[in-house]
């Protein structure tokens, strides 16, 4: 193992009340990628901002290459590099304009930071854009050129905050690309996430939870605390009563869908019947981080999803989502063109695609926030653009980013939303006192919704989005940056749902939630360029890239290379 | 299609959002009060406290009676002596004083004669204002000492007003001034803040219209409007001691519709806003122009004509003439209603335009 | 690797805040809201303040109720309308003067008694009083033939109306007098104004608008840069740079500055090239002075953006604090020395008010030490107050 580059002992940080750290410690190598791995408010942000000089602790120490962070931000500023959260750029800015301003504040002259510009923009993919707004570029183009910045000081120590959150899974790939070939210069860095699957890549983590220490090492050895006890089985059952039996049995601590196949991670002490049962149908493979993760955590919440009560939807031939021919244009540009599927009842279906792709201008056209330029687009039958008001009554919608509104206590929000989809009286209150009962807000009732945690305001808005039963549920990337126990129990939740008959529409950038589809769309360059399941899509991904037992990540970047080799002319 | 419960849903919303954070209940009421006190008491146009000099050439003792009796009145407070020319540049350029007397040498003599004699009166033209109102004063007490009993006695009395006491004018204008720019930002924002935060999407993708949504947007506005009045209403008359004369009624509704011409005019400017600095600024940009020419802090007739033409557009100018009509001057109806309906007529259109802009927005 | 933070540090210390504000200004010039407020709103208020708001009275509606209707009251009424103050409206009964003044249609009225011929009558018979400085006439003694009464709503006008009212009434009776011989002694008062010789409010009103504007680009625009950057996350990426506070406090202020004093020498020259405002002082005390009151408005409005984290916030603060004060309280268009104590007190606070002072005496006056050196001390220190102020704020925000 290489020489530890940040020390930490006993680091302690509190605001106010709050714990942000609790005393922690750890070693973490020169020269290779640490993930601090967490779910939201453990601490990984408080962590990083300690370390690069930005907040004082109230006790322990820090040594970064011998040097305690004041100390080195006093004496080597340059030595240290940090990206914030959102990247901390300049959008009214060109992308040139960021860099040189980074650039003199570190000091560097005009010829070498002209040279580092020029070696930077090559190595992040970003010199065709060096005059584009920094606003206007997509959310991996943003991210990389947040690292080029924290780069120009030719730093050895990286720390990057949440660089994965809202990237789509093409820019990850190549950011984890450039970021290893940093590492392997000999530059330490730290990566924080709330991703296990990105932790699982890097040689080191450090996991936090509630502000102290919950694992620090090697992932593989987290890897082995599971080992023969993760099975993929095929789901026999029709719909998805298999997970949501197996979500509340006894005995398993994880259960997750793949395409056609459930992943079940099974406790050490789960009763014999269910190992027998489980071994017959299926196999054992070997466990991923996240698997282990959720096994430290204890396991799933196996609560009953309350969604899963009540009359299931009778099942009509009308689609529940029908898109015929959608353009958008804006001006010359077309933003997504000539887009038609159908989602029958009770259905899953994915809309996946890098940033800026037209995933969300398909997606918003679909909820009636934004008009096509041409065609149509009926919900459960109902026309969205000459019944707009009717139409939208039977849609629930969960935005990307929270977006109930802060100021005012949870009850108010629920009430506001039930009254607008047009529920009152008795039917209101005995709805939302079940869902609040159920989703564990019925004790936050009264707490205002800013001061919730990222998952309880995850819930609050599922709860919102689906007072009134909607028949089609659009999801907006909507576990973007929710830890992995949050995001099962949601999973649970919208299977529970579609189990009766609601149809959801999902953006994602996540491929553990792309599995959940039971139809994918690609959307790429303005144009749908494939559509098909789970495992047609990894099928195809076997056929033309030549690869065995193929993620969907690399079926999804497989098709993207393919559609820019063949037709890279068109689109100038 | 339209519906009232939805529309009351999002009105609720927007109070709940206004009223529930206690930074925003502070804002929407205290600083506007503290104003109200402040700016209520600091404005005045009537001239009291003058400090004056006096540079006396003569040597009889009728100058110093003049200049005693001017003392004598409540507005000058003090007299600053003056030796010589160059003293008194100094006084007048260090603004110490508003104005200097100066007395010839044959002031006294020529009085003592039966003859006119005459004085100067030297005013700060940096003051023209405060100056001249002071030299009416002097020139008041001057003829008042020399009147004969002769000839038609001239009585004055004001109307409305007896006392000429600034703040019966300026209070009622504040609420006004209050109400629209409070109308207008707050409406203004609350569009640009949602847009920014992303809750509108949220709200656009309910059952509810754009109708619906801008015109719950307006009920803050006139929520906070009515709050206002009712306060200052309190304030003016027992804090101030301004009588009320007119219609309760009257002063509500007219309150009322002109927060809803505000409102309306907040909302046109938010929807052509992106973000919350741009919607700011905008309310700005329209709203203190609006202020300067609807006859609120100098009256309209002062102005160049082509501007009484533009203030008649602007429904703060009626209101002036409304609120301190109700007020002070027990307005009648037929004038009341007039200026009602031009307020109600601004509210329409900007409510009616603001909403088909918010329509083609969205 | 790290060969080029240490060299010559005073260079690079320099060169970081240049890029700063080389940063700063690039956004200012992307964003249309900041032309708003450097450009068109210095023009719209210079127009409004130059051409709209005049505390100058112009034509005074008065009306007149000659309940005499003899040769002499309509002498009277005639001199009236001769008169270049005011604008006649006849009128024939108590009801219609009653209306006309609720509906304010004219702003005070004259009732000539129908004993009016029979009280100039009595100017024949006692040939003026000898006893020259009488105490005032007593008017409850003699019924007075003459009314005036004059709408108090607005008290500004109402107080002209009465002074040109009664100056026509003595004026009228004077004339009279001449007439038959008569000859009483008056006190004729010369009036001159200095430095402003035509009495123009616009010359006081224009400097002090620009105090107005001054503050506006000062606290309003500035109040929202540091909200804007703690909102965006830019503000972290900052401080993990090596820039020291100072440096971002100078790159914040230097890019303002530049702004405040570009609108102030345009609206320098609006005002003496197209408002004929006289400008008496020095250009080079001008420019000195302002730049001390420029601080002191970014002062003020860093102030409030180091604090208020919210846009929304920020901009409340802004208006309250700065705008609506320079408007009200700083002596612009209402008389400090006619407030009441306190306020005078507070009053004295605000760099605004020492400003307009300053900025008037430059103008109207020229350069006079004896105003404007202390009123500089005084911006000056609110200037160190304010910065110092600013300093320690940004030191506490981080946590």
């Amino acid at each position: 193992m290489p020489s530890p580059g940040v020390q930490v002992r006993g680091l302690c940080k509190s605001f106010g009340s709050h714990v942000a750290l609790n005393n922690v410690s750890c070693s973490l190598p020169k020269g290779c990628i640490t993930g601090i791995v967490g779910p939201d408010a453990a601490g990984k942000t408080t962590f990083l901002r300690l370390l690069a000089g930005l907040l004082r602790q109230d006790s322990g120490t820090m040594d970064i290459f011998g040097k305690s962070p004041e100390a080195l931000v006093a004496s080597e500023p340059n030595r240290l590099g940090y990206m914030p959260q959102k990247f901390g750029l300049y959008e009214d800015l060109t992308v040139l304009a960021n860099l040189r301003l980074h650039a003199r504040l570190r000091g560097l002259d005009r010829e070498s930071g002209e040279a580092v510009f020029a070696r930077l923009l090559s190595f992040t993919g970003l010199a065709p854009f060096v005059d584009r707004l920094a606003g206007r570029l997509s959310g991996g183009m943003k991210q990389k050129l947040g690292i080029a910045c924290a780069l120009l000081g030719q730093p050895d120590l990286l720390l990057l905050d949440e660089p994965g959150v809202g990237v789509d899974p093409l820019s990850r790939r190549e950011l984890w690309t450039m970021v290893a070939e940093l590492a392997g210069q000999g530059m330490t860095i730290l990566w924080s996430t709330a991703y296990l699957d990105e932790a699982e890549r890097c040689p080191h983590i450090l996991m936090l939870d509630e502000g102290s220490v919950l694992y620090e090492g090697d992932p593989a050895t987290f890897c082995q605390r599971t080992r023969g006890r993760v099975f993929l089985l095929p789901q026999h059952e029709a719909g998805r009563s298999g997970f949501l039996r197996y979500f509340g049995e006894e005995g398993v601590e994880d259960v997750v869908v793949q395409g056609s196949m459930l992943r079940l991670v099974l406790a050490k002490d789960a009763p014999q019947k269910l190992q027998d049962e489980v071994r017959a149908a299926g196999r054992a493979v070997s466990p991923r981080l996240e698997d282990s993760y959720m096994s430290a955590l204890g396991g799933i919440n196996r609560a009953p999803s309350p969604f899963a009560r009540g009359e299931r939807r009778t099942r009509g031939d009308t689609p529940a989502i029908r898109a015929e021919h959608l353009t958008r244009k804006y001006g010359s540009f077309t933003a997504a063109g000539d887009i038609s599927f159908e989602v029958q009842q009770g259905q899953i279906f994915g809309l996946l695609g890098p940033n800026g792709a037209g995933k969300s201008t398909t997606f918003r056209m679909l909820c009636g926030l934004t008009r096509p330029t041409s065609g149509t687009c009926r919900v459960a039958g109902i026309n969205m653009l000459s019944s707009t008001s009717r139409a939208r009554g039977q849609i629930g919608y969960m935005a990307q980013k929270f977006s109930l509104y802060p100021d005012i206590p949870v009850w108010a929000n629920i009430r506001i939303y039930g009254t607008l989809y047009g529920l009152a009286g008795d039917a209101l209150s005995q709805r939302s006192k079940d869902l609040a009962a159920a989703l564990g807000l019925d004790e936050h009732l009264s707490d205002i919704t800013g001061t919730l945690s990222l998952g309880l305001k995850q819930r609050l808005a599922l709860l919102c989005a689906t007072l009134h039963d909607p028949a089609v549920l659009f999801l907006d990337e909507p576990t973007s940056g929710v830890d992995v126990r949050t995001r099962r129990d949601f999973w649970k939740h919208i299977l529970a749902m579609t189990g009766r008959g609601t149809s959801v529409l999902v953006t994602t950038h996540l491929m553990d939630e792309a599995e959940y589809c039971d139809t994918i769309a690609l959307i790429y360059q303005g144009a749908m360029i494939s559509l098909g399941s789970p495992d047609e899509l990894k099928a195809e991904c076997k056929r033309i890239a030549h690869l065995e037992d193929p993620t969907l990540e690399k079926a999804f970047i497989a098709q993207i290379e393919r559609h820019t080799q063949t037709g890279a002319g068109s689109m100038a | 299609m339209f519906s009232l419960q939805r529309l009351w849903a999002i009105a609720w919303k927007e109070l709940m959002v206004l009223f529930f954070n206690k930074i925003s209940r502070f804002l929407i009421i205290v600083p506007p009060l503290a104003q109200i006190i402040i700016f209520g008491w600091a404005a005045t146009m009537e001239v009291r406290n003058v400090s004056f000099a006096v540079l006396n050439r003569d040597r009889g003792i009728l100058s110093e009676r003049v200049t005693n009796a001017i003392l004598g009145s409540p507005t000058f407070v003090r007299m600053i002596p003056v030796a010589s020319e160059g003293e008194m540049c100094d006084v007048m350029d260090r603004g110490d004083a508003l104005f200097t007397l100066v007395f010839d040498e044959r002031f006294s003599r020529d009085l003592a004669a039966g003859r006119s004699p005459s004085m100067q009166i030297l005013l700060d033209g940096r003051r023209s204002n405060a100056a001249q109102i002071a030299c009416h004063y002097v020139t008041n007490i001057t003829s008042s000492l020399l009147a004969s009993e002769a000839g038609p006695g001239i009585v004055v009395r004001n109307w409305f007003n007896p006392n000429l006491e600034f703040q019966w004018f300026f209070l009622p204008n504040l609420i006004g001034i209050l109400t629209f720019m409070l109308g207008l930002v707050v409406t203004g924002l609350t569009v640009a803040r949602e847009r920014e935060v992303g809750t509108f999407d949220q709200l656009l993708v309910t059952p509810s219209t754009p109708t619906e949504i801008a015109l719950a947007k307006l009920v803050p506005g006139c929520v906070t409007g009515l709050i206002h009045g009712t306060l200052f209403l309190l304030i003016s008359v027992f804090g101030f001691g301004i009588p009320f004369s007119g219609s309760l009624i009257l002063l509500y509704v007219s309150l009322l519709v002109f927060a809803l011409a505000s409102g309306g005019l907040g909302l046109m400017v938010s929807s052509l806003c992106q973000t919350q600095q741009q919607a700011f600024l905008g309310a700005f940009t329209i709203g203190v122009p609006c202020i300067l020419i609807s006859g609120m802090l100098t009256p309209i007739h002062n102005m160049p004509k082509f501007l009484q033409v533009v203030s008649e557009i602007v429904p703060m100018t009626h209101f002036a003439v409304l609120v301190q009509g109700v007020f002070l001057r027990d307005i009648t109806w037929g004038s009341a209603l007039a200026c009602l309906g031009k307020i109600a007529l601004a509210a329409l259109v900007s409510v009616f335009v603001a909403v088909w802009m918010f329509k083609r927005r969205t | 690797m790290n060969t080029t933070a240490t060299t010559g540090s005073a260079k690079l210390w320099r060169k970081q805040v240049l890029a700063l504000i080389a940063k700063e200004f690039a956004q200012i010039v992307r964003d249309p809201s900041s032309y708003m407020i450097a450009l068109l709103l210095p023009a719209l208020f210079l127009f409004l303040f130059g051409y709209g708001i005049s505390l100058d009275q112009s034509l005074l509606r008065i009306g007149i109720l000659d309940e005499s209707k003899t040769q002499s009251s309509t002498a009277l009424v005639a001199d009236f309308s001769a008169s270049p103050w005011f604008r006649v409206h006849i009128c024939h009964n108590m009801e219609e003067v009653n209306l006309a003044m609720r509906e304010s249609a004219i702003q005070g009225f004259v009732r000539i008694r129908e004993d009016y011929e029979r009280s100039l009558a009595s100017l024949a018979k006692r040939p003026g009083s000898q006893n020259l400085l009488a105490e005032a006439h007593a008017q409850g003694e003699v019924p007075a033939s003459l009314q005036l009464v004059v709408d108090g709503t607005e008290p500004n006008s109402a107080s002209f109306l009465q002074a040109y009212a009664q100056s026509v009434i003595l004026g009228h009776i004077r004339g009279l007098m001449r007439e038959r011989g008569i000859h009483t002694p008056e006190i004729t008062v010369q009036e001159r104004f200095w430095y402003n010789p035509s009495a123009k409010s616009v010359n006081f009103l224009v400097p002090g608008s620009i105090t107005v504007i001054m503050t506006l680009i000062g606290t309003l625009l500035t109040s929202l840069v540091f909200a804007r950057e703690w909102e965006r996350g830019t503000m972290e990426a900052m401080l993990a740079t090596p820039v020291t506070r100072l440096q971002l406090i100078l790159g914040k202020l230097i890019p303002y500055f530049a702004l405040g004093m570009f609108s102030l020498i345009l609206c320098t020259v609006l005002a003496i090239l197209v408002f004929d405002v006289p400008f008496r002082g020095s250009y080079l005390a001008l420019l000195a002075i302002s730049s001390v009151f420029m601080l002191c408005a970014l002062g003020q409005g860093l102030l409030i953006s180091v604090h208020m984290k919210g846009q929304l916030v920020a901009a409340e603060a802004g208006l309250f604090s700065g705008f609506l004060p320079s408007l009200l309280l700083s002596g612009f268009i209402f008389d400090i020395s006619s407030m009441p104590p306190i306020l005078q007190w507070l009053s004295e606070l605000l760099p605004a008010t020492h400003f307009n002072l300053c900025i008037r005496t430059l103008f109207l006056a020229g350069t006079v030490p004896s105003v404007l050196v202390p009123e500089t001390i005084c911006l000056t220190g609110l200037a160190a107050l304010l910065m110092l102020l600013v300093y320690r704020g940004l030191k506490k925000s981080i946590e």
